[in-house]
């Protein structure tokens, strides 16, 4: 029976093949009682012991009493613009159809169940369903057993020296005020009675795919919210066991704008509970202990940028407000004078009237107040003590390691394996002589429709660079126009006009034709507006365009 | 090389495609152990300006890294992280104008307020939570929950 608990939860074994291991257990157990013909084990004792092995795992589960930790289960709404979220009645039933509008005013009335097909004459099951677990219960849990509880109860250590070794030292922490004036006659968080333990919790949410990142194809994004109790110390504090998965954000989309804010909003509310009343414990583990009171703030939010600026309710990296820490605006975006960063410095009061202006507002009055403020509504928002200039953490590990060491070695040092470079300094990336010398015949062939297909073909990009910097087309420098294709297209273009411009040339220097001189100009018009379509195609280098111009005009009058 | 065994080890054929993209934790040892002791070998008496400004921004961004990952926090660690990350930025922006400039740069300048009031890095990244969804991840589904 133990093993088989053992091999569904650690082994990942099935449930339907955890019965089969069961059932062959009982097979064996009645097998080798014949076999040996046992006096002592009567054929009704056998019957009993062999009654006692469970069938199945979930009645192993009960026997050992391991239960899944509380959560419900809402119904989520399958619309992908709508993800509104019910909670189960009493009787453990949803409503059939979603009830919501959508953000064009029309009503939404998505269906909400399926019928269930595994069990027989059982209620229909949620389509999408949302399972929520119990942040109080999960919390009670860390306090009452070790060995996070003795950590939980104590208070932190304040710091003595200019050094921070750790979050809780930090000034955030610090200064972060409780519900309640303390017996010290402080707001101070830590200033708490002795028989109330206060916890800090950072909260998380990112989303995933649950299928891997290998499995081709198939891709889904489920959201996963999880919880880290910032009291425990650091050796500990992330230990799998003490993460709290709070819950999973159903796929097979990452919910749009503000609906997340529906996932958001039990969460939120166990939060003021937390924060409100607390939580009190009965049964503590030290019998003349008081019941102990819990406590629990959310001290920040750590995600990376795209999920930050979804659950903080500011607008997306790419709008004109792309900063959710302050009110800069895309345009000044490559300012580094931080001393006048004051400008754009945000209160923590303009975020929340400018959320509870977009909430109370309807349909395109919220865009137009999201794009004028940059800021949405976020169910965080209502938490008396959330700030969310302050309490919204910029990753270091997205931000940093992946962003930006990332870029600068992939894209600007150009250290990378791919084909063509997305433009940067090409460190690497050497042009062979023998391709060169095959390019340079190519363009000399003169076909004119193949030719750029030909050179993409036979030269590698490398090698494109170097004709094209060798002909004087200088590339604009932006990353589509450098890729291979745009390179031998605009090489073509400079043999082109190169021809032209030489036959041009030598039509009108040549002794033979003694054109008109109407015909001269007109010639010269074709050409100069043939020099401007170039400039703005490929940019040739202007000096030498306008040194022939000059050749041409002192030569001239003297005919 | 030897090298502690807490450090997070690159793939053998780091550099080609076979290895895969990095993690971050890589990206990190990369910016911070393998790269300023190849590329100051390779590149410090180079004569072309344009390694010069390679190996100057790589560095700037290498020590601003340094102080923005170490354990502890203080005010000198805080003004060098500002120092270095203004001072890669602005070469960046300087030499490097073909490329996008990217909302990663403006977000990292916010890190130094939040050195102040966060403290170390560890204590508030989100390395735990990824290697949760990995975990997450290996829990086995064929479409049917929990069995």
């Amino acid at each position: 029976m133990i093993l088989a608990a053992i091999m569904s939860i650690l082994g990942k074994l099935s449930h339907s093949w955890s019965g089969v291991l069961l059932t062959g257990f009982r097979a064996l157990f009645v097998t080798l009682c014949q076999l040996y013909r046992f006096d002592i084990p009567t054929e009704n004792y056998i019957r009993s012991i062999q009654k006692s092995i469970p069938k199945s795992i979930s009645q192993v589960q009960k026997k050992l009493h391991l239960y899944p930790p509380p959560s419900i289960t809402y119904a989520c709404c399958p619309n992908k613009l709508c993800s509104k979220i019910y909670s189960p009645s009493a009787v453990g039933s949803w409503p059939a159809n979603c009830t919501s509008t959508l953000p064009d005013e029309q009503p939404c009335c998505t269906a909400l169940l399926k019928a269930d097909s595994d069990r027989k004459a059982s209620q229909p099951r949620p389509i999408r369903p949302f399972v929520l677990y119990d942040i109080k219960s999960r919390i009670a849990e860390m306090v009452s057993m070790e060995p996070t509880a003795s950590y939980l109860k104590k208070k932190p250590s304040t710091r003595a020296t200019n050094t921070v070794t750790d979050i809780l030292q930090a000034d955030l922490v610090r200064n972060f005020k409780g519900p309640v004036k303390g017996p010290n006659g402080t707001f101070g968080y830590f200033d708490a009675p002795d028989n109330e333990s206060r916890l800090l919790l950072t909260l998380s949410v990112d989303w995933m795919n649950p299928f891997g990142v290998k499995a081709a194809g198939i891709s889904a994004s489920v959201g996963v919210i999880a919880m880290c109790c910032v009291n425990l110390p650091l050796s500990i504090r992330y230990k799998p066991e003490n993460l709290i998965l709070v819950g999973l954000i159903p796929g097979p989309h990452e919910p749009v704008l503000d609906t997340v804010n529906y996932f958001l909003k039990p969460i939120v509310d166990a939060l003021l509970i937390l924060w409100e009343q607390g939580i009190r414990l009965s049964g503590s583990q030290d019998p003349n202990s008081l019941p102990q009171l819990i406590r629990a703030a959310l001290l920040a939010l750590v995600t990376d940028m795209p999920a930050s600026k979804k659950v903080s309710g500011s607008l997306s990296h790419t709008a004109d407000a792309f900063c959710s820490l302050c009110d800069m605006k895309k345009a000044d975006m490559a300012n580094l004078d931080m001393d006048s960063w004051d400008k754009y410095q945000r209160t923590c009061q303009d975020h929340r009237s400018a959320g509870f202006a977009w909430v109370n507002a309807t349909g395109t009055v919220r865009r137009t107040l999201a794009k004028a403020t940059g800021i949405r509504f976020s169910e965080l928002l209502r938490l008396p003590y959330w700030d969310p200039t302050t309490q919204v953490a910029v990753d270091v590990m997205h931000n940093l390691f992946l962003g930006i060491i990332k870029r600068h070695y992939t894209v600007i040092l150009g250290m990378t394996t791919k084909k063509s470079p997305p433009g940067g300094s090409h460190l690497y990336k050497q042009a062979t002589e023998a391709k060169v010398k095959k390019g340079r015949r190519i363009l000399n062939l003169r076909i004119a429709e193949s030719q750029a297909k030909t050179l993409k073909n036979s030269c590698t990009w490398a090698d494109l660079y170097f004709l094209a910097q060798e002909c004087g087309a200088t590339i604009k420098a932006v990353r589509k126009e450098n890729s291979k294709a745009s390179l031998s297209d605009s090489l073509e273009a400079w043999v082109h006009f190169y021809y032209q411009y030489r036959s041009l040339l030598n039509l009108l220097f040549s002794d033979r034709g003694r054109y008109h001189l109407d015909h001269e100009v007109t010639l010269l018009m074709k050409m100069i507006r043939y020099q401007r379509w170039m400039v703005s195609q490929i940019r040739i280098r202007a000096e030498s365009l306008t040194l022939n111009f000059f050749l041409l005009f002192v030569k001239l009058p003297r005919r | 090389m030897i090298l502690p065994s807490w450090m997070t080890r690159l793939p053998q054929s780091f550099g080609s495609a076979s290895a895969g993209s990095l993690k971050a934790d890589q990206w990190r040892v990369v910016a911070t152990l393998y790269a300023p002791l190849v590329l100051i070998k390779e590149w410090h008496d180079a004569e072309s300006t344009d390694t010069r400004i390679w190996l100057e921004v790589t560095t700037d961004l290498m020590s601003a890294v340094y102080a923005c990952s170490s354990h502890t926090v203080s005010s000198e660690s805080i003004e060098h992280y500002k120092t270095f990350m203004l001072s890669y930025l602005s070469k960046v922006k300087e030499h490097f104008k073909v490329h996008k400039w990217v909302p990663n740069y403006h977000a990292a300048l916010h890190v130094i307020k939040l050195l102040e009031l966060y403290g170390p890095t560890h204590g508030w990244w989100t390395f735990p939570f990824e290697r949760l969804i990995r975990e997450l991840q290996n829990v086995p589904n064929n479409s049917r929950m929990g069995e």
